[in-house]
């Protein structure tokens, strides 16, 4: 035996696989929390922190402690922040590669809460790039705020650049051309002198006609006095032509100066539709009070559902990978087994959170790296009920991968009885409207993305609602309308749509607060918008009347060239023979 | 600290007959052509330091196969990639497949195979050959080895002395 074996080298081996164990032991745990920071971050695009983690043998499980995920468009707040997450993995297909979750559960869930650090990273242009575009369509589908800033037609105009001043500039040199070109010319038209001419001509004819030269003579003076006929009449032609293509001109003209005429009036309906409150502009006054916010929540839905699709998307991922193989590194033979197991999958879940000044509870089962080899789409439900602050709060809902022909997901919400305070609606440089308190009576809706396609409803009832609207302009006309009507509104509805595509999103909002807001400032606005529009014709008239006066002056030199033409063609026509 | 290590390395490198320092080497050409860590590394690094084989012999086996694998590896790839898909084994194959032991060999994967079974052939073939190469290189070419300036260079270091220390230099067999 001892010719065979080498008992210091199993010593040896035995201490070396102690060696292994402890510095596994002792690495395991920073190793775990160390992934965990570095995927969570570059899935997010912001810092995603963890207090510890702590990997078990018995069983077989990860404890994940203190976990923050930045929100990467709000880096002093968190998106979520997670107490203690524990988890126990199966160890039979754990060894096969496939990290298959038996149970799972999380506590002290809590979700926007403020960081005492940023946790931006450095490189998040592509994020903001996404945002604003998606931010910029958003904002054109729910319409601008009218600008609070001109007060007066003085101020406004001088802001803004007319367009009557740019048209009569544009018609004043078009004229100034043409007369350049019509003088030139009438330069090269047959004038007095020229008629002069035929008429000595003609006089000399006349006097010259004895019968010297025969019969053959007459003829001869016959064929001149044709041969001046006709030149009179080649010249009077060029008179004609040259005439006409000056009225044309001038006809033109005269069309685009009685435009010009009323282009004050369309300057100033523009001037109105931006500066002043138009009924039409009050119609939808909801989504410009709501929308802001509203906008705000589907930009961050929609940049961190975008943000998660490639992970999504590897959820209906089918059959083998196909990867670039390393030198060396060979291919895993796969033999189907009775069920196919996904790489990763997380069976159930259970979750605790906090919410409503409570704590609801949820669970999500079938949580797979690929839906389609499970045949089972992601299933979530999270319940609160009897809540500090909250009535209720459901949620139930799907992510199915399990076709990728048509990949479907889907939220269905129920809120009932949940207090809102001091929410800000809308929150600009020179106003803010806060709700500062309110309740929703019942809110309920669902949230559909199938494919790239978005389908949202949302229907919510407020009660005991206060508002508040903040502004150093109180005295402004808008402001101190809005602060008149909605102090006095105390339950409101609100309706919500969301459509289009996830790059393109539509939202409508509409309220019945539309009719109140309506009502309340359409008297007020209506007065102020005629005292407005009055004073923006009158200075807009006043600032055009010079430039529209200089065209028409111009249009006095044409006038004065086609006179010209007329005595011409007049003199050419008395002196052709008859 | 260096006589520590010396004479552990004494203790496991004692082994220097033919047939021990063969048995090394045919142990690093499994230890080399298998890629990545498997329970066979496991295995094969117990039996190394048990087995009565030599460990300088192990080492150097190992470094030279291993080279020798990187150009074999696409050889390995078709060699296991054949026999994982083979009708016949088919059956045997997703019964170590279904267990969870038999994934920590990484038996599925092609280079494993192929190099396992390109080991499995070599085995005895290269005890033989590098057994009789060298009862010939001790008989002809150490003596004439051991006056070149490099052996004379190692002879001449510190490791080598402490080595000498402990082990109370003793002839080959």
């Amino acid at each position: 035996m001892n010719r065979l074996i080498r008992w210091p080298g199993l010593a040896a081996f035995v201490v070396i696989a102690a060696l292994c164990l402890a510095v596994w032991y002792l690495v395991v745990d920073y190793a775990a929390e160390y992934m965990v920071e570095r995927t969570g971050t570059k899935a997010v695009g912001a810092e995603v922190e963890l207090a510890s983690a702590d990997l078990t043998l018995f069983p077989l499980g990860l404890e994940l402690n203190g976990l923050q995920v930045t929100n990467p468009k709000q880096p002093m707040r968190n998106a979520l922040v997670a107490e203690r997450i524990r988890m126990t993995f199966n160890p039979g297909h754990l060894i096969k590669g496939k990290t298959v979750v038996e149970a799972m559960s999380a506590s002290g869930l809590a979700f926007n809460k403020e960081r005492t650090t940023s946790g931006a990273l450095p490189e998040t242009k592509k994020l903001s790039e996404k945002g604003a575009e998606i931010r910029e369509r958003l904002r054109s589908k729910l319409g601008e705020f009218p600008s609070l800033a001109a007060k007066n037609a003085k101020e406004i105009l001088e802001n803004e650049k007319l367009a009557t001043i740019e048209e009569a500039e544009a018609l004043r040199t078009d004229i100034a051309a043409a007369r350049e070109n019509f003088k030139a010319r009438l330069d090269a038209l047959p004038d007095k002198e020229t008629f002069k001419e035929y008429k000595a001509r003609i006089r000399n004819l006349r006097e010259d006609s004895g019968l010297s030269g025969g019969v053959m003579g007459v003829i001869g003076k016959v064929d001149e006095v044709r041969e001046i006929r006709k030149d009179i009449k080649k010249d009077l032609e060029v008179l004609r032509s040259a005439r006409e293509d000056l009225s044309r001109s001038r006809a033109e003209f005269q069309n685009r100066l009685k435009d010009l005429k009323n282009a004050p009036a369309r300057d100033a309906e523009r001037l109105m539709e931006k500066y002043a409150l138009s009924p039409k502009g009050i119609s939808n006054m909801s989504a410009l009070v709501f929308g802001p916010r509203y906008a705000q929540w589907v930009e961050t839905s929609l940049i961190w559902y975008q943000r998660l699709s490639p992970y999504l998307a590897g959820m209906m991922r089918g059959g083998e990978k196909e990867e670039k193989r390393r030198r060396g590194e060979g291919v895993d033979v796969e033999f189907a087994p009775h069920r196919q197991i996904p790489e990763y999958w997380i069976k159930t879940a259970d979750l605790a959170m906090e919410v409503g000044g409570g704590t609801a509870v949820g669970q999500f089962q079938d949580f797979s790296s690929n839906q389609q080899v499970l045949g089972q789409p992601l299933v979530f439900a999270f319940s609160g009920s009897g809540l500090k602050d909250a009535g209720t709060i459901e949620a139930e809902g799907h992510l199915d991968r399990t076709n990728p022909e048509s990949p479907e997901d889907l939220v269905k919400f129920n809120l009932k009885q949940y207090p809102l305070s001091d929410f800000t609606l809308l929150d600009r440089q020179d106003m803010a409207v806060l709700l500062e308190s309110a309740r929703v009576g019942s809110a309920e809706g669902s949230i559909r993305v199938a494919g790239e396609n978005l389908d949202a409803d949302i229907q919510a009832v407020f009660d005991t609602a206060g508002f508040k609207v903040k502004s150093d302009q109180a005295d402004n006309l808008l402001i101190s309308g809005l602060t008149d009507t909605l102090q006095n509104i105390r339950s409101f509805d609100l309706s919500a749509e969301l459509g289009g595509t996830i790059g393109k999103p539509d939202v409508r909002i509409a309220s019945n607060i539309d009719d109140t807001l309506q009502a309340g400032l359409k008297q007020t606005l209506a007065k102020r918008q005629a005292e407005l529009k009055s004073d923006i014709k009158r200075a807009v008239t006043r600032q055009t009347d010079d430039a529209v006066e200089s065209v028409a002056s111009g249009l006095a030199g044409l006038d004065a060239i086609k006179k010209a033409i007329q005595e011409r063609l007049e003199l050419g026509s008395s002196v052709l023979p008859g | 600290m260096i006589t520590l290590l010396a004479k552990l390395l004494k203790v496991l490198n004692a082994e220097a007959a033919p047939g021990q320092v063969s048995a090394a080497f045919c142990l690093a050409l499994f230890f080399a052509f298998m890629p990545f860590f498997t329970l066979q590394h496991v295995l094969l690094l117990f039996l190394v330091l048990v087995l009565r084989v030599n460990l300088t012999g192990f080492i150097l086996g190992w470094l030279v196969f291993a080279a020798v694998a990187f150009f074999l590896y696409p050889l390995f790839h078709w060699l296991g990639m054949a026999v994982l898909s083979a009708d016949v084994l088919e059956g045997f194959w997703r019964f170590l497949y279904e267990s969870g032991f038999w994934h920590l060999t990484r038996f599925n994967n092609t280079v494993v195979m192929g190099g396992f079974i390109a080991a499995l052939v070599l085995f005895l073939p290269l005890y033989f050959t590098s057994n009789a190469l060298i009862r010939r290189y001790r008989q002809h070419f150490m003596a004439w080895l051991e006056k070149t300036r490099f052996v004379q260079m190692i002879k001449g270091s510190r490791i080598y002395s402490a080595y000498r220390t402990v082990s109370g230099w003793r002839k080959p067999i």
